[in-house]
């Protein structure tokens, strides 16, 4: 699922994937997490960045493998979906639901908007810890040992995505919770439950203690949330598949029915995160937007789990309804792979439904290359900002100005009106350091030779 | 034997990574030093009994762990004197996966052999198969087909895939076959020469060749010949101004087989003074 976006298309695809790369390379250039801007240089040190354990498990993962970020950045959405999958069928397998939910968790759908396990990201990477910091939980029944893996597990995701690790902790309180009331275990087994759910705040201290003014910032953000009217974050259930959905509420039915602390600790969390993603906001108009951008993965992997419950519910219901028949378990499980390959079905298609733009094609990339290749490494590029993003991960080289959402921004339109007007004034240029020029029109400029189609390099002396 | 294994595989990766990164095998013992080992044994370390947990959440925890532990290693080594860095990251990793798994092999070895965890590699087939149901086997079957599948698929990803664009680099540089001495001064009578490099990129043969004009005068040609795909030619080319002028534009005009429009025009610009 996670390749399907890419399968013809070699490079990242959304501009967040461009910008963690060039963070990333930015880090092993530099070798610490202090560190000039990826994309434009300069003295100014950026550190504290709320995304850094992102940045060290990609950047080991390009150490230990050897292997160049291009190679990596195809490989890693696929694999970190198939960990997500795979820690589902762990965590799911001791219900009978493993083999069901790790299905429906690769559908976990991606857009621009939201992103999603096709980019790789650390959303993505955040979505692992759902599965996993469950499986510790359920350890944690009778057992002090996987306490500490929890509250270091939740750290390490505030470090790698502040916003999952927040709904992960909510998700882990409410199975505390569910499990502290509704459990007949003694009193003495609860004690790890109980004092993880002391200690899950205090996870998130690392990401204060790396970041303060982020974390007061945000708080701050949540505390005088402004209602904004924000765009739309369209609703991406459709693109799951009916099938998908069904099974869902279908599991939704089941769970109710069966009753159990469990099942509720899955129900509830996900009814509310639901409730947030979809009414909240558009009830309250309040921020920060980021909630709710990224909240829909949260649901959908949650939605997942309940899916694959409902589907090996209707299987065991199936089997023990036929079971005096002679070809009944062979008919309930050809039904089930019927209902598995429409569903598979269903989803391939909304992934095709959905629009992904590309932030370069093929001889773009090898223009930015050869300018990496060719042109001196401390050479500074003036291009359409939003290209920027891509062109330092590829070159090796500062941009003058890379912008992620350049519509509308004073610089970036400047630029833009500099190269269509030709680039004639060579003043504008030296007095921002810039000695390349990659433009979308044709140059007049003596000043300026073309390199390559497009490609412009300032001679100095003329 | 697992916790060897996963140390022997770490302890080869390590420099696979620093001398020969970027093979295919590199690429997959550097994952599984990276994504998994760490988590395997720290799993191992804290879990040491048989009845702790089962190996598929072993496994599952030791991915899942494998993430939590590289940054704080990485953050860890912020505030040395090494920072991040391929020696610094790997080598402990590499310490980290060791002492873990020394500590592990300890606990497991104060408990009572039938207790301690120690995966068994060898499986009877014919016991395997015949313990399952027929539907099983079918399903096991289809599991095994479908992960062949999506290994497929990810080594085709894990490969350049071909976009479908055709198209053809065309590049100017200088005379000594860098992005650097353009000619800029010129005296007449004398010849400049620059860089000329062209890439086929059609996906099919192509020729080429290559025009050079001054102020719209053609003063030189020069074919690239036959290129095969994926071909690259790259050859010093001569040219002479024919007047006196400042700022006279000269234009370099490639052309794919007999096709009388340019496919690419470069264009750089000349003083030409009188000797």
């Amino acid at each position: 699922m996670a390749l399907y976006p890419r399968l013809d298309y070699p490079y990242p695809l959304h501009v967040d994937e461009w910008m963690h790369v060039g963070y990333t390379n930015q880090i092993l250039n530099i070798g610490h997490l202090n560190f000039p801007h990826p994309f434009q240089g300069g003295q100014w040190e950026m550190g504290g960045h709320p995304e850094t354990g992102y940045y060290i498990w990609f950047g080991t993962s390009l150490l230990a493998t050897g292997s160049t970020w291009l190679v990596l950045a195809r490989l890693m959405p696929a694999l970190v979906l198939g960990l997500i999958a795979f820690l589902a069928y762990a965590w799911g397998r001791k219900r009978g639901f493993g083999l069901e939910a790790a299905f429906f968790a690769t559908f976990i759908h991606t857009t621009i908007r939201f992103l999603g396990p096709a980019f790789l990201v650390p959303v993505t990477l955040g979505l692992v810890f759902f599965p996993l910091c469950l499986i510790l939980l359920e350890k944690m029944e009778k057992d002090w040992r996987p306490l500490p893996l929890i509250v270091i597990s939740l750290a390490a995701l505030f470090l790698t995505h502040g916003t999952t690790a927040v709904a992960v902790g909510f998700v882990l309180v409410v199975f505390l919770l569910f499990y502290l009331a509704l459990s007949k275990n003694p009193v003495r087994q609860k004690l790890p439950s109980l004092t993880c759910i002391l200690l899950i705040p205090f996870s998130g201290l690392v990401i204060f203690l790396w970041n303060r003014a982020f974390v007061l910032r945000e708080i701050q953000n949540i505390i005088n949330a402004e209602k904004i009217p924000l765009p739309a974050i369209p609703v991406p259930l459709p693109q799951l598949g009916y099938i998908m959905i069904a099974l869902a509420v279908i599991g939704f039915g089941f769970m109710i029915a069966r009753g159990g602390w469990r099942n509720y600790a899955l129900l509830v969390p996900t009814i509310i995160l639901l409730f947030f993603v979809q009414f909240y906001r558009q009830w309250f108009e309040v921020g920060p937007d980021i909630l709710y951008e990224r909240g829909w993965l949260y649901v959908m992997l949650l939605m997942a789990f309940i899916a694959g419950y409902g589907l090996s519910q209707l299987r065991q219901l199936g089997l023990a309804f036929f079971q005096r028949w002679r070809w009944g378990a062979f008919s309930v499980y050809i039904a089930l792979a019927l209902v598995v390959v429409f569903a598979l079905f269903l989803r391939m298609d909304g992934y095709a439904k959905e629009e992904y733009y590309r932030m370069v094609d093929e001889p773009t990339y090898h223009d930015f290359k050869w300018i990496g290749e060719e042109l001196p490494q401390d050479s500074i590029a003036l291009l359409n900002p939003y290209v920027g993003w891509a062109y330092v991960p590829i070159s090796g080289q500062y941009v003058y100005s890379a912008k992620a959402y350049p519509w509308g921004v004073e610089q970036a339109n400047e630029i833009l009106e500099y190269f269509r007007r030709g680039a004639t004034d060579t003043e504008y240029i030296r007095e921002k350091n810039v000695n390349v020029l990659f433009s979308p029109y044709r140059l007049k400029n003596p000043d300026l030779v073309e390199v390559r189609d497009g490609v412009y390099i300032l001679r100095e002396g003329r | 034997m697992d916790l060897l294994l996963v140390v022997i595989a770490s302890l080869v990766a390590v420099p696979l990574a620093f001398f020969w990164g970027g093979s295919p095998v590199g690429l997959v013992l550097g994952l599984i030093f990276a994504l998994f080992s760490p988590g395997y044994a720290l799993v191992a370390a804290v879990f040491p009994k048989r009845h702790d947990l089962d190996i598929v959440r072993r496994l599952a925890l030791s991915f899942g762990l494998s993430i939590v532990v590289v940054p704080f290693i990485g953050v860890f080594f912020n505030y040395t004197r090494w920072g991040i860095n391929l020696y610094s990251m790997l080598l402990s990793l590499l310490a980290f996966i060791i002492v873990a798994a020394i500590v592990a092999w300890f606990r497991r070895r104060r408990l009572p052999p039938e207790e301690r965890f120690e995966p068994r590699f060898c499986l009877r087939l014919s016991q395997f198969w015949g313990g399952h149901h027929l539907l099983d086997r079918a399903l096991l079957v289809l599991l095994v087909v479908v992960i062949i599948g999506a290994m497929g698929t990810l080594v085709y990803v894990a490969r350049l895939p071909d976009t479908g664009q055709a198209f053809t680099e065309f590049y100017l540089l200088g005379p000594e076959g860098k992005a650097e001495n353009y000619p800029d001064v010129i005296v007449l009578g004398e010849e400049a020469a620059v860089t000329l490099g062209v890439v086929n990129r059609e996906g099919v043969v192509t020729d080429y060749y290559i025009r050079i004009f001054i102020e719209g005068k053609r003063v030189a040609e020069v074919a690239t010949g036959t290129l095969a795909d994926e071909e690259e030619w790259e050859q010093r080319v001569s040219f002479a101004p024919l007047g006196v002028g400042e700022e006279q534009k000269v234009e370099f005009w490639l052309y794919k087989g007999n096709e009388n429009i340019p496919y690419h025009v470069l264009e750089l610009w000349v003083d030409v003074v009188g000797s």
